[in-house]
């Protein structure tokens, strides 16, 4: 969900921005930003630094309930996050439930088994992180969907169940809050939306080329895409990353650069500072691979 | 690259279908045509499908639903109600490979029996609709 | 499965339908005789018809299996007749109708059948195995099966198990007046086909070839020309066969239910569903399509006017492409709809205007990128709006829409694959089309584009056709995303923002204006037959190719003759007319008195063919005049017609009437390939061997509205004109009870007494004689060959036409004299029955033109007409010529009576004054010496014929000779003064031949 990605990125802005006006920034986000279902594109790191950060701001200051799930237990918060930790209330760290499949199967099961908690709407979230899709859709084997069309296809079929699930899922959960009327978070939208975000680690290049990228675009209409610049990555020591962040596709509308851009700067202790971009520049390759998908 | 305006146009048209269902409680053969258009070869199918009532409208107590389709061969596949998706290869295939269909015959006629009422009703168990939308529902359940 | 020879898939899987372990079990126990194994049982049937009656059974089911190259080839181009029609029109097993079929109707079991079989060896074991598999597949198509051919090409099918369903009667034909054993023979083969149509070969995955599709219905073997000896036996057999089949059907269809099977069936729908509808509505629309496609490549080739003229009519949309986008699997093109139509030829006489569409079709291309950036933000916003459309609408003068509106088609691959759209094209839509509204969206969408074709104007003749490479390469859209259901909405509505209402109507298009009817045209008899409307209407136009015009008669009772309609134009006038005139004339007393019960020209009747191939004789209303016939004959021979308001009378076979299906033969094989089902491609194959003619057809009955002459094609391309032959060729070639047409000169004709107790039906029979057969210059009789003359039979089922009587009869009464009065009639479709022509009710009658100029062949009655001698073999009721010498007189019949001598009329009164003249009533003058006539019957001795008693009558001229040596009164002549003379050359006619004793030959001389 693209707004929650905004509320974090402007939760989370330069100091010298207008991060005061916190507040209020947060509770607009309906600018430029929906509440569609967003895949975050990036290198393992920086993604799961980036959802986690989603997801403990969604939790504290966004009053949602997150459900994180991801393939390594998380032993620590990462560093990034302690940084920003510190303006976070530690209670609402309970409101986010950590989840370990070590399958995809077990991953179904698991988004599978939300509705379960549904009926008692407390308990149903409405944030739903997935952290590296990719660790579980590689090598799936016995998943059940031999069949013609080789491996690819069934990858690619392996995906999108993944995301239709979660999208099923997410529309079932926003139906039942809305059901019960709860008012989960201070973002008093139109509709309590249970959203989701996910991410899928990869490299820049191989974004065009992966088939399972193709079926996520189709389920989540917006991509989040973390690109390393070059110029940190060549010139500047390992302590500071520079990272340019792209919003795009139908979830954003981004007026003519059909998406928005963001500075992501992570600072040598590990803080994620982000910065908006000026719309001037071109947005990465990226998105314009994107476009030729 | 343009959007695509086909959803639009498959949209109208199910709800045309559902409106005339609704009236007459039959099908004129425009609509079926026009389905044959917009849907390709798999609206036969589907149709077929629908003449078998082989869509079952699956819920359970938390409410939570989901549709099984019984396939030509006995096979059951699974389809969600909020978005499109069906475990068949055909739909990985000309739906997210290829991108030559609309649908695969499953998930329409899913669609053409809800919106003519003509879908069965199963009742399951929390867990039962755990594994079933997981998609190891193995069983027939 | 036991079997194992290892033929190819399909035959494979056909076999092992059709032979299951029960089948063959029961086959093994049934058949007695001979326990052949299986190879050796497949040898034998190589060798067709042999060894038919030993294992009846066995053979039957084997030959199933088995696969002509030609036959799979044949039937890929026929299996439309196959897939749709029943099995009546494939094979002739709607013959076996006879009572035989009633005692089988329930299904015997397999015991008895063999015996059934056995229990005829005095016939000819012809194994038509092909027609068996032809009767088994054409059942089978009776229902409808899954369209495997464009189905596959598209997506990997996914192949049901066979469902054994209780067949009924929804998907056959229901015959309005068949007989009840039509019924139960149809739920007969019903039943069995379910087996032959499980049997499709696997249908293959993604795309990989549609020819599983022909595969389907490919196993119906080539179709030999049925022999009417072998008919009744072949019948028989297959009624056995589908009583085997019947019984180990339903075990078979057990085992095939399991999923590993699953690609290898093929199912039907079920009957009544949506699915069955659609299938029908498909396949007849694929017909449509690739008849309307093979009539507007015929059309191209003649000018544009046609497709301008096509343009101009209600319900062809006329657009102009703007934009083509691919978009799953369809092409939407955004399209101007012009209000006019664009004709080419409006710009080839504007010549100014011509220049500008280059340049403007440069622009349409170059504003394509424009808009491919823009259609994004287009679609978004409902507007369609831009700058380049306006600049190029300010320029596009001569268009002057009435409203510029925008619609989004949507192409089917395969519509687009022959369209080829790229922008600026011009496209014609023809009906039938949908057209849907989104509500929210400004621009309509347009569905079901089948008919669409591109108007090539005369700027773009230049241009070859385009093939796909010089096409603007379509863009393809994005994939529409998946996180959105449509209908699957449970209780709730997508919340999405960029949702829009929906709700819109749908209408069809324009073609529900067009035509009363919600439905459109069918092409298909059997089709509309399915669905009749009220009082047995049929509901649809069917367009049908009008192959012969003919006239029938209408019986009438003696009241409806006294009621005026008959015409006058016989009834006795009182003045004596020239031979020459037409005008009515007294009819002497050798002229036939006129008493054909009706005078009127008849019933028009018409006999139209649809595209599937299967006629249908239409009764229309009752002639008022011969030139209405002709008027009808002229204007509808050939054409392309819509039927419409047609009721259906009756259905009629082959062997109820006869002579209506000798012209279905005639008619047969069809010039086109006949609807194939489903199978594009395979229209265009030429087909090895043709199937069988149709064995029934259907009587409708319509009225003076119910033929619309489609107006676009001046010809229909199915049909086949009766080709006109020599007189030699068609006695030399023709086959018994076969049509011909020829044009020949009557010699003589004569009126045959009418039957006992047939009422007034008159029947003429003729003598016609042309060019070929008197061409020949030898005197002596030619062994062999043909004879001069021809003898045409008209019978009284024939109406004969007035002008055509006249001419007959102003032929006759004028033998006196020498003008050659000289009958030249056209006779169309006429039979040909041992030796003699014989018109019956489809024959036409005509007088042909007079001659065309220097005609092709001299008038053979320019000389005198050449008959045959009379010989040991001349066949009665023939002219011949003979020369012979008085042996004897038939006193009994001689006898003379006085005419007038002025008007020789009969009627003379003894005068009151003198004694000795008379008083002729008719002229009012005294006759003093009236002339006196004679008949005379004599005997003769002819050199031709020895040992032969030959008695002629002869006419007044002979006679005359004959007495002329006579001193005395003719009348009180002496018999022995007669004999010695020496009569002939005469022609006669030969009354009576009879052979009891000795040759005994009666003649009447007659004068040509």
């Amino acid at each position: 969900m693209a707004d929650i990605l905004d509320a974090v990125f402007r939760r989370h802005g330069h100091p010298t921005s207008a991060s005061s006006e916190d507040k209020s920034v947060l509770s607009h986000s309906t600018t430029e930003c929906d509440g569609s279902s967003v895949v975050v594109i990036g290198k393992r790191g920086v993604c799961s630094a980036l959802l986690f950060l989603t997801a403990v701001t969604a939790a504290s200051e966004l009053g949602h309930k997150v459900i994180f799930y991801t393939h390594t237990v998380i032993q620590k918060f990462p560093v990034p996050v302690q940084e920003s930790m510190t303006s976070l209330k530690p209670d609402s760290l309970k409101k986010i439930k950590f989840v370990y499949p070590r399958s995809l199967e077990e991953l179904l099961l698991d988004v599978a088994s939300l509705h379960e908690l549904g009926s008692s709407a407390a308990a149903a979230p409405s944030l739903v992180l997935v952290d590296g899709l990719d660790s579980y859709l590689h090598g799936m084997d016995g998943v059940g969907r031999a069949g013609a069309g080789g491996p690819q296809r069934e990858e690619m079929s392996a995906t999108a169940h993944l995301a239709a699930l979660l999208i099923d899922t997410s529309s079932f959960l926003t139906r039942i809050s809305e059901k019960t009327g709860d008012s989960r978070c201070i973002v008093k939208g139109p509709a309590v939306q249970c959203r989701i975000i996910v991410s899928y680690h990869s490299d820049w290049e191989a974004v065009t080329t992966d088939p399972k990228l193709s079926v996520l675009d189709r389920y989540f209409p917006t991509r989040c895409t973390l690109v390393q610049e070059l110029r940190s990555m060549a010139a500047r020591d390992e302590s500071q990353h520079e990272w340019q962040v792209y919003l795009s596709g139908a979830g954003v509308s981004g007026g003519t650069a059909n998406g928005q851009q963001w500075h992501l700067g992570v600072r040598a202790n590990g803080a994620m500072e982000f910065s908006r971009t000026s719309k001037s520049k071109e947005p990465g390759d990226s998105d314009q691979q994107r476009e030729g998908v | 690259m343009p959007s695509s305006i086909l959803p639009f146009v498959a949209e109208q048209l199910l709800t045309d279908i559902e409106k005339s269902y609704k009236e007459r409680s039959q099908l004129p053969d425009d609509l079926l045509i026009a389905l044959r258009s917009v849907f390709g070869s798999c609206a036969l199918q589907a149709l077929d499908l629908v003449d078998q009532r082989s869509v079952t409208c699956v819920s359970s107590p938390s409410g939570r639903r989901v549709f099984r389709v019984m396939g030509g061969s006995g096979q059951m596949y699974t389809c969600y109600t909020s978005c499109h998706y069906c475990p068949c290869p055909a739909f990985s295939m000309l739906v997210l490979k290829r991108n030559t269909s609309l649908l695969c015959k499953h998930i329409l006629a899913a669609c053409l029996c809800q919106a003519m009422g003509l879908s069965q009703q199963e009742q399951v168990s929390d867990q039962d609709m755990t594994r079933i939308l997981a998609g190891q529902a193995h069983t027939d359940l | 499965m036991s079997i194992s020879v290892r033929r190819k898939r399909k035959s494979r899987d056909l076999r092992c339908i059709l032979f299951p372990e029960d089948v063959k079990d029961t086959l093994r126990i049934t058949s007695s005789e001979t326990k052949m194994p299986v190879s050796s049982s497949l040898k034998s049937w190589q060798r067709c018809g042999d060894g038919f009656l030993d294992t009846p059974i066995q053979k039957k089911t084997k030959t199933v299996g088995q696969k002509h190259a030609t036959a799979r080839q044949s039937l890929l181009q026929t299996p439309a007749e196959y897939r749709e029609e029943p099995v009546h029109i494939a094979w002739s097993s709607s013959e076996s109708e006879p009572s035989d079929c009633e005692d089988k109707s329930p299904p015997p079991r397999t015991v008895v059948t063999p015996k059934q079989c056995q229990s005829q060896p005095q016939h000819k074991p012809r194994l038509n195995v092909s027609s068996y598999l032809q009767l088994l597949n054409s059942e089978a198509d009776e229902l409808p099966a899954i369209e495997s051919g464009s189905d596959l090409s598209d997506e990997e099918d996914e192949v049901r198990g066979h469902q054994e369903k209780e067949p009924d009667n929804s998907g056959a034909i229901s015959d309005c007046n068949s007989p009840e054993k039509d019924k139960s023979e149809e739920k007969q083969p019903r039943e069995t086909q379910i087996v032959p149509d499980v049997d499709i070969s696997d249908y293959p995955s993604d795309g990989e070839g549609s020819t599983a599709g022909e595969m389907a219905s490919s196993n119906v073997a080539e179709p030999d020309p049925v022999d009417s000896t072998g008919r009744r036996l072949l019948s028989d057999w297959v009624r056995s066969a589908q009583a085997l089949l019947q019984t180990p059907q339903k075990q078979a269809n057990c085992q095939f239910k399991t999923p590993d099977d699953s690609n290898k069936k093929r199912r039907k729908f079920e009957s009544g569903g949506l699915a069955e509808r659609l299938n029908q509505l498909q396949s007849r629309q694929r017909s449509a399509v690739s008849f309307w496609r093979h009539q507007s490549t015929a059309d191209s080739t003649a000018t544009t006017t046609t497709t301008a003229a096509a343009a101009g009519k209600l319900g062809v949309l006329a657009l102009r492409v703007l934009h083509v986008q691919e978009d799953c699997g369809l092409s939407v093109v955004l399209c101007q709809r012009l209000q006019e139509a664009q004709n080419p030829t409006e710009e080839q006489q504007n010549p100014a205007q011509e220049q500008q569409n280059p340049a403007q079709e440069q622009q349409d291309e170059q504003e394509d990128p424009a808009q491919e950036q823009q259609n994004p933000a287009q679609e978004q916003q409902d507007e369609q709006e831009d700058p380049a459309q306006e600049q190029q609408d300010a320029v596009e003068e001569q268009e002057v829409p009435a409203e510029r509106d925008h619609c989004l088609v949507l192409f089917s691959r395969e519509t687009v694959t022959h369209l080829a759209p790229s922008p600026g094209d011009l496209v014609h839509v023809h009906p039938p089309w949908q057209t849907l509204v989104i509500e929210g969206e400004s621009r309509s969408v347009i569905l079901s584009t089948h008919f669409s074709q591109k108007v090539l104007s005369a700027g773009r003749r230049n241009h070859a056709d385009p093939s796909p490479k010089h096409r603007p390469h379509a863009l393809r859209c994005s994939p529409y995303p998946l996180n959105h259901s449509w209908g699957l909405w449970l209780d709730q509505r997508r919340a999405s923002p960029a949702q829009r209402d929906r709700g819109g109507s749908r209408q069809t298009g324009v073609c529900e204006r067009v035509w009363p009817e919600p439905r459109g045209v069918c092409d298909s008899l059997l089709e509309a037959l399915e669905s009749p409307g009220p009082a047995g209407a049929l509901e649809q136009r069917l367009q049908v190719a009008l192959q012969r015009v003919y006239c029938l008669p209408i019986p009438q009772s003696s009241a409806l003759r006294l009621h005026g309609l008959r015409r006058s134009p016989h009834t006795p006038s009182p003045h004596t007319p020239s031979p020459h005139t037409p005008s009515p004339h007294t009819p002497s007393p050798h002229a036939p008195s006129p008493r054909n019960s009706s005078n009127s020209p008849g019933r028009l009747c018409v006999l139209v063919q649809d595209a599937w191939g299967m006629f249908s004789e239409v009764q229309l209303q009752a002639l008022v005049s011969e030139e209405q016939l002709q008027h009808h004959v002229l204007q509808w021979e050939g054409r392309s017609c819509l039927l419409q308001g047609v009721k259906v009378l009756r259905r009629v076979t082959r062997d109820r009437c006869a002579p209506l299906f000798s012209l279905i033969d005639s008619l047969w094989p069809p010039t086109l390939p006949l609807r194939v089902h489903g199978d594009a491609v395979s229209c265009e194959e030429s087909r090895t061997t043709a199937p069988a003619a149709p064995s029934f057809c259907y009587r409708l009955s319509g009225s003076e509205a119910s033929v619309v002459v489609s107006q676009e094609l001046p010809m229909s391309p199915l049909y086949l004109p009766a080709v006109m032959q020599s007189l030699k060729d068609i006695l030399q070639g023709g086959k018994e009870g076969v049509r011909c047409s020829f044009t020949a000169n009557v010699v003589f004709s004569r009126l045959q007494p009418s039957g006992s107790g047939a009422g007034d039906a008159e029947s003429w029979l003729l003598f016609v004689t042309d060019a070929s057969l008197q061409g020949e210059e030898e005197e002596e009789p030619r062994p062999g060959c043909c004879r001069r003359t021809l003898p045409v039979c008209l019978s009284p089922s024939h109406v004969l036409q007035r002008s055509v009587r006249q001419a007959l009869a102003s032929q006759s009464s004028s033998s006196s004299s020498s003008s050659s009065s000289s009958c030249h009639l056209t006779l169309k479709d006429v039979l040909l029955q041992r030796g003699c022509i014989v018109c019956s009710e489809q024959s036409t009658v005509r007088l042909a033109p007079a001659s065309t100029g220097a005609s092709l062949h001299p008038d053979p009655l320019a000389q005198p007409v050449l008959l045959d001698q009379l010989g040991p073999d001349t066949p009665p009721h023939t002219l011949c010529r003979l020369t012979g010498v008085v042996v004897g007189v038939d006193e009994e019949t001689a006898y003379s009576w006085p005419v007038c001598s002025r008007c020789e009329s009969e009627r003379l009164e003894r005068a009151p004054a003198t004694q000795e003249g008379f008083f002729c009533t008719v002229c009012d003058t005294e006759v003093v010496r009236p002339t006196i006539k004679m008949q005379l019957e004599v005997f003769l001795s002819c050199p031709s014929l020895i040992d032969c008693t030959i008695r002629i009558k002869l006419q007044q001229k002979t006679i005359d000779s004959v007495l002329s040596s006579l001193v005395s009164d003719p009348a009180f002549c002496e018999v022995e003064s007669v004999l010695g003379k020496e009569v002939g050359p005469v022609s006669a006619y030969v009354r009576v031949i009879t052979r009891t004793s000795g040759l005994w030959v009666g003649l009447e001389e007659i004068s040509l």
